[in-house]
Parts: structure tokens; C-alpha cells; sequence
């Protein structure tokens, strides 16, 4: 018995090995390392024949394709605040005077999924005239279109989205207000207030045609 | 990856009823692997060494010399690069730290021929083929795509096995080996790699 015992022990040490031998990938990663910034925009448009530019006074929070609400938490306020930040720092000029169109529409989306399903990219798009209507940038019976297309990205937890519309060329026969950038954020820590600094600095970073 | 673990286990039952069948000319030998990624998309992919291995193989001896039987090995690859910007294909800019994972399980029938019978030191040399399962795993950030592919596998190895005692039937192994393995997806050409082992071989009686 105890002969047929010994290599079975081994054996199933062996199998356990196997098991055990694996760099776990996920616990290699901190909290940085785990998000992904996309970036995307439209190459046939010049960022330099682009001046003004404004915020949308809130963010779209989506839910399971869903639109829940518009919302500004502190964490909103600073991801607002940090993208007009960046803006400036390109050289466009935050329009003030609500009564007149800025070239450009900046609308950020917060959108969040149950554990127990998932959402891509290109779903969220498909809804999107229904999350920010585009009656807001003084365009009313208006649509969005998007002349570049993503990826299928799939997301459980949480996407940031920021979308720049282009406002001073709408497209008078089909009705619809051209997105030239969006950008798009993923990953653990999304969220989080403390990382809105890096994610929004990232996303600018890594599209350097996005200047005046 | 439960279907990975199961087929592991299924494997090391399986050798185990193997060996209890034809127990007086069976012999087990258990090694760590260390394996270099040698194929040049294959370093690409992954650089690094991999130090996480082990190769375990039930021999029936025919004669002093002759020996053949059943071989699974199996590594783990692994290399995280920092941070940087990626064309997708969809033409987007992904910002992320690409952590390139792949895992490789070669199960092949194995024979090995010693040159002297009862040395201090006998050297011997192998050959194999059989199938390899592969499990490639690619995460942006903490994203994974992962798949699994099965292709063929061969194998060729020198090594020496020396005795514990005079006579004896178990003893320390030390080998070392190149490993084919063709593939061809993923934009990875082959799997290759040269391996080198070190272990125990145990009669099973």
C-alpha cells in the first residue's frame, strides 16, 4: 500500500505544481498599472481652426446602457475643472458668454455596468443621443455622428468617456454634430477623485495633434 | 483556465494509472524546467526566461538501454512591459502596460537511448513528439484576452543520469533539450524553445 501511495503523492504534487506555477498577472499590477486610456479622433480635421471651447455643466452617468441621470459629484467637478485645464494649457479659450457657440463641446459620461454583465464601446455609442441631447449645444433635432469607429471594448465595472463635439461645423442636411475626439478611460481606480488628475493629464497626453 | 487545470490533473492520473499497471520496469523521473524562448516572434512576445517549469516523464525500460514512454512538460512565460502607447488596430491610441502571458503543456510520446548500462554516469539521448497545448493570455492593463490552441510538439534531448547507489535504480538527472513547437497564430511564428532540466528519476515498484 504504501508502495502505490508514493508515486500517487507525487503525481498529484506534480499536478499541483502546475497549478501553483504561474505568475499571477493581476497581482503584479498596482493600481496604475491596471487602466487603459484609448484615445481616438477624426484625421481630417485640423485642431488649429478650432478657438473656443465649453464644458457641459455636468456628466452623463449611464448605467448598463442606460441613462440614470446628469450629476456632479466632486469627482465630476474635478474631471471638468482638469479637462478645462488641459484645454487652456493647448492653447483653446474656455468661452464664458453662454449666449454664444464655442467651436467646441466637451461632454463627459460616467458609465457603469453590474458585476453580471458587460457592455461594450460600440453600445454605449449606439444610445448615445439619448444620454446628452444635443438640444444642450443650442443644435436642437440634431444627432451625434462619429466618422471614426472603435474597437469592440467590453467593460464590467466602469468607463470614463470624454466626447468633443464639433460645433462649428454642424452638419446642416443630415442634422447631426460631429465628434473629433474621444477619449476614453477604463479600468481599476476609474472613479476614483485622487486619479483624475493622472487620467485626464494621460488621455491629453497622448493626443498631441489636440492643440491651437 | 478550469479546463487548463482539469486537463493537468486528467494528465497526471493518467500517468499514475500508467505507472501502477506496469510497475516493475517503470521508472519516474520529476525535473525543474528552465526554458528560453528561442523562435524570434516568440521573443518578441516574451523575452524573459522562464523559470517556472517542471517536466515529469513515466519510462518502460525494454532493455538497459531502451527505454520509451510518456513525457508532459509544461512552462509558464510571463514578461510585463511598462507603460506606453499602442496603435490599435482600429487605428485608436491605447495607452497602457501590456503584460504578455503564455503557457505551454507538451504531452508527447518520448523514447531515450544510454549509451553505457551500469556507469557511474550514463549518458543518454531522446526524442519525442506528441501534442502541445498552449494557453496564450495578453492583458492591457487588467484586461485579458486569452485562448487556447493545441499543436504538435517534438522534442530532442542529451542528458545523464546518475545513480544514487551502485546499481541502484533511482538517481539524479540532468538534461537538456530543444523543444519544436510549431505555431503560427497571434503573430507568433513557432514556440521553440531550449530547455535545460534537472531532477529525480524513482523506480516505481
Amino acid at each position: 500500500m504504501k508502495k502505490k501511495i508514493f508515486p500517487l503523492l507525487i503525481l498529484v504534487g506534480f499536478g499541483f505544481l502546475i497549478q501553483g506555477c504561474r505568475k499571477d498577472v493581476l497581482k503584479n499590477l498596482d493600481d496604475d498599472d491596471a487602466r487603459v486610456y484609448i484615445t481616438k479622433y477624426d484625421s481630417s480635421v485640423n485642431f488649429s481652426n478650432y478657438q473656443t471651447f465649453r464644458l457641459a455643466d455636468s456628466v452623463s452617468v449611464v448605467r448598463d446602457g442606460q441613462l440614470v441621470r446628469h450629476d456632479l459629484t466632486t469627482y465630476d467637478a474635478a474631471l471638468l475643472s482638469a479637462i478645462s485645464q488641459q484645454m487652456v494649457q493647448r492653447g483653446f479659450q474656455l468661452e464664458t458668454d453662454q449666449t454664444k457657440v464655442p467651436d467646441l463641446g466637451i461632454q463627459v459620461s460616467r458609465i457603469t455596468t453590474e458585476y453580471t454583465g458587460v457592455v461594450s464601446y460600440n453600445d454605449y455609442w449606439g444610445g448615445y443621443d439619448s444620454y446628452w441631447d444635443p438640444f444642450y449645444w443650442g443644435y436642437g433635432g440634431y444627432g451625434y455622428s462619429f466618422p471614426y469607429a472603435f474597437g469592440t471594448y467590453t467593460f464590467r465595472e466602469g468607463a470614463l468617456s470624454i466626447d468633443m463635439l464639433d460645433l462649428k461645423n454642424p452638419d446642416t442636411g443630415a442634422n447631426q454634430l460631429r465628434s473629433v475626439w474621444t477619449g476614453l478611460g477604463r479600468g481599476t481606480g476609474i472613479f476614483n477623485t485622487n486619479n483624475v488628475a493622472e487620467i485626464v493629464q494621460t488621455l491629453f497626453d497622448q493626443s498631441g495633434y489636440l492643440n491651437r | 483556465m478550469k479546463t487548463f487545470k482539469k486537463l493537468c490533473f486528467l494528465i497526471c492520473f493518467g500517468l499514475f494509472a500508467t505507472a501502477t499497471a506496469e510497475a516493475q520496469r517503470l521508472k519516474f523521473a520529476l525535473n525543474y524546467n528552465v526554458a528560453v524562448p528561442m523562435s524570434e516572434s516568440f521573443k518578441d512576445y516574451v523575452s524573459k526566461t522562464s523559470l517556472r517549469g517542471m517536466q515529469g516523464s513515466i519510462l518502460y525500460s525494454f532493455n538497459e538501454q531502451i527505454r520509451a514512454g510518456l513525457q508532459v512538460s509544461y512552462n509558464d512565460f510571463y514578461e510585463k512591459f511598462p507603460r506606453q502607447v499602442y496603435k490599435g488596430s482600429d487605428g485608436s491610441d491605447i495607452s497602457t502596460v501590456l503584460t504578455n502571458t503564455l503557457q505551454t503543456l507538451p504531452i508527447m510520446v518520448k523514447g531515450e537511448y544510454s549509451f553505457m548500462k551500469e556507469a557511474r554516469v550514463q549518458p543518454y539521448v531522446g526524442v519525442g513528439a506528441g501534442v502541445n497545448i498552449v494557453n496564450f493570455e495578453q492583458y492591457l492593463g487588467e484586461f485579458p484576452y486569452a485562448k487556447y490552441y493545441s499543436k504538435a510538439a517534438f522534442t530532442v534531448d542529451v542528458g545523464i543520469l546518475v545513480p544514487f547507489r551502485k546499481e541502484g535504480n533511482s538517481g539524479f538527472r540532468l538534461s537538456t533539450s530543444y523543444n519544436y513547437l510549431p505555431f503560427n497564430d497571434e503573430g507568433i511564428k513557432n514556440l521553440n524553445s531550449w530547455n535545460v532540466q534537472a531532477g529525480v528519476v524513482i523506480p516505481l515498484k
